[in-house]
């Protein structure tokens, strides 16, 4: 009984630390770009552009697909579900015109590639940014 | 054509363990799992293209499909892709294809150009008509998807993106040659070539807006061997000018279409319109159209279709004088034939339910659709086949599960 407590307990916390978050996008810091605006993250992580506003081109990472910042950013960003973006990726996927994003295990591991490629962007929860990584965008 | 999918789907699956742990590597698979059937004995729902239908007793096939797809990337520039699927084949057997295979270079972030196996855009989901995970219906409406019965094209195709403003524009023009195979009633299936495959599609892009124009031209080479004694006996009978009207070779047949689409994240609505031309008695003249509107209300889009569908070639051909017995008997024949399809309409209502994502599935979705399909003018629609005198309308059920992975 006081375990089940605990899990609801839990469980509130997680929720409310998930709706609390922010959801910061981050590129690599040799990256050209100061700031994207939602606009241009919703045109590469629909597979609408390939290239960040300089021309170069992005490697996009994305987080679980149970993770919830996951739903949150694709929301915030997008304006659609992760569901629906999922839809949409692989539409593109199996006609050959995109490759999805690279799907990582956690915040920890999309800032390490994201600091270790500069073509790379992700996004992470505001509480795992730091100096290796250039925050981008606050959503 | 089967056998180089058998071949591609083995080496595919050997190679997985092993490729995927090198450089670039990428394999996905989707899949859907569909029942459907009919309210009504003998009538069959499918495309010209299929053996396999939905009758009134049901069929687990017509809608099922596995499909697997690897890429190799060997330069930033290149790759090489390869998509195989297994579903009912042309003669009604479940069994593997290859369905995409291809050379990609792409020289600009905005330009690839691809060379192989690809299937071109004719209709506004043509390249993506088996993807039940990434489209509204449980199958697209007959009405327009079946009014192009050739649809995988050995050639080269371009896609060019650019931003004019606030509108991204898309040109994807293509040219190859094709195959159609039909399934043939006494069991399995024919194919004659198919030449002079060009086309062009252009969409545009604003806000929550799509827009579509697409056109292709192309031409059967050879006659089918279900028409090549109709033709033979017409020639022998001394209707030489009829016999060059009624069968595939030599037949031009363009398809034009226009789609637009609006999808705001919660409210869409799809729509198509679509032309085919000919100028012979076995492929009538065509015009097909359906607008889908529906919303999401969190996992669940519930969603209705009208679609109609217009026959623009005479039902009835008068190629031949009814003035001798031979000539009253090929007359009929050739009307029989133009008669073979008539102007329909159907309304679809579906829901689309979208699965949380569970084990080694990266998105599961489950629909349910119901259509009323109407025959019109004392035909059989766009019915595959009707009992003698049919003039009813048919209901057909639809569950499909679809799953990426």
């Amino acid at each position: 009984m006081r375990n089940l407590k605990w899990c609801v307990l839990a469980a509130l916390a997680l929720g409310a630390g998930a709706a609390n978050a922010e959801v910061v996008v981050i590129v690599n810091p040799k990256n050209a770009a100061a700031s994207l605006s939602p606009e241009q993250i919703s045109a590469l992580y629909l597979g609408n552009s390939t290239t960040f506003p300089d021309g170069s081109s992005a490697a996009l990472a994305d987080q679980p697909e149970a993770a919830g910042i996951r739903g949150d950013f694709y929301q915030k960003a997008t304006g659609r579900s992760s569901a629906q973006a999922k839809a949409t990726w692989a539409r593109l996927t199996f006609t050959g015109k995109a490759t999805p994003p690279k799907e990582l295990k956690s915040d920890a591991e999309v800032k390490a590639w994201v600091a270790s490629d500069p073509k790379a962007i992700g996004y992470i929860d505001s509480s795992a940014v730091d100096g290796s990584v250039k925050a981008v965008a606050k959503l | 054509m089967r056998l180089r999918g058998s071949i591609l789907a083995v080496a595919v699956c050997a190679a997985l363990p092993t490729v995927s742990s090198a450089v670039d590597f990428h394999y996905s698979g989707f899949s859907t799992a569909g029942y459907s059937e009919v309210d009504k004995d003998g009538v069959l729902y499918r495309s010209s293209t299929n053996k396999e239908a939905i009758d009134s007793s049901g069929s687990l096939e017509y809608d099922s499909i596995v499909g697997l797809q690897g890429t190799v990337r060997f330069h930033d520039q290149w790759s090489v892709t390869a998509q195989g699927v297994v579903k009912t084949q042309p003669d009604g057997d479940f069994g593997p294809s290859l369905d995409w295979a291809y050379v990609k270079w792409q020289p600009l972030s905005n330009l690839a150009i691809r060379g192989g196996l690809t299937r071109p855009p004719t209709f506004m989901f043509s390249d993506s008509v088996y993807l039940g995970y990434a489209n509204t219906w449980a199958r697209p409406p007959l009405e327009v998807y079946g009014i192009s019965p050739v649809y995988q094209m050995t050639g080269v195709d371009a896609v060019w993106s650019l931003n004019a403003g606030p509108v991204k524009v898309t040109v994807q023009p293509y040219a190859g040659v094709g195959e159609l195979t039909l399934p043939i009633a006494a069991g399995g299936d024919a194919s004659i070539d198919v030449k002079d495959w060009y086309g062009l599609a252009v969409s545009g892009e604003i806000g929550s807006f799509t827009g579509r124009i697409g056109y292709h031209t192309k031409t059967y080479d050879g006659e089918m061997r279900s028409t090549q004694g109709l033709v033979n006996t017409l020639r022998a009978a001394g209707f030489a000018d009829a016999a060059a009207k009624v069968g595939f070779e030599g037949n031009k047949s363009p398809i034009f279409n226009i789609g637009l689409q609006y999808d705001n994240g919660s409210t869409f609505v799809i729509s198509e319109y679509a032309k085919r031309g000919s100028e012979r008695v076995v492929v009538p003249e065509l015009t097909g159209a359906y607008v889908t509107a529906g919303h999401r209300f969190g996992s669940f889009a519930p969603y209705v279709t009208y679609a109609t569908l217009t026959v623009d070639s005479p039902r009835s051909t008068n190629l031949i004088p009814r003035t001798s017995l031979v000539g009253i008997a090929l007359d009929t024949q050739l009307d029989n034939l133009a008669a073979a399809t008539s102007d329909q309409d159907s309304y679809g209502v579906g829901l689309r339910y979208e699965l949380p994502a569970f084990a080694f599935l990266k998105g599961a979705v489950l629909k349910g659709q119901y259509d009323h399909i109407n025959p019109k003018d004392g035909g059989k629609g766009f019915l595959s086949a009707a009992p003698a005198g049919f003039s009813d309308s048919v209901n057909m059920y639809t569950l499909t599960a679809d799953f990426l992975f």
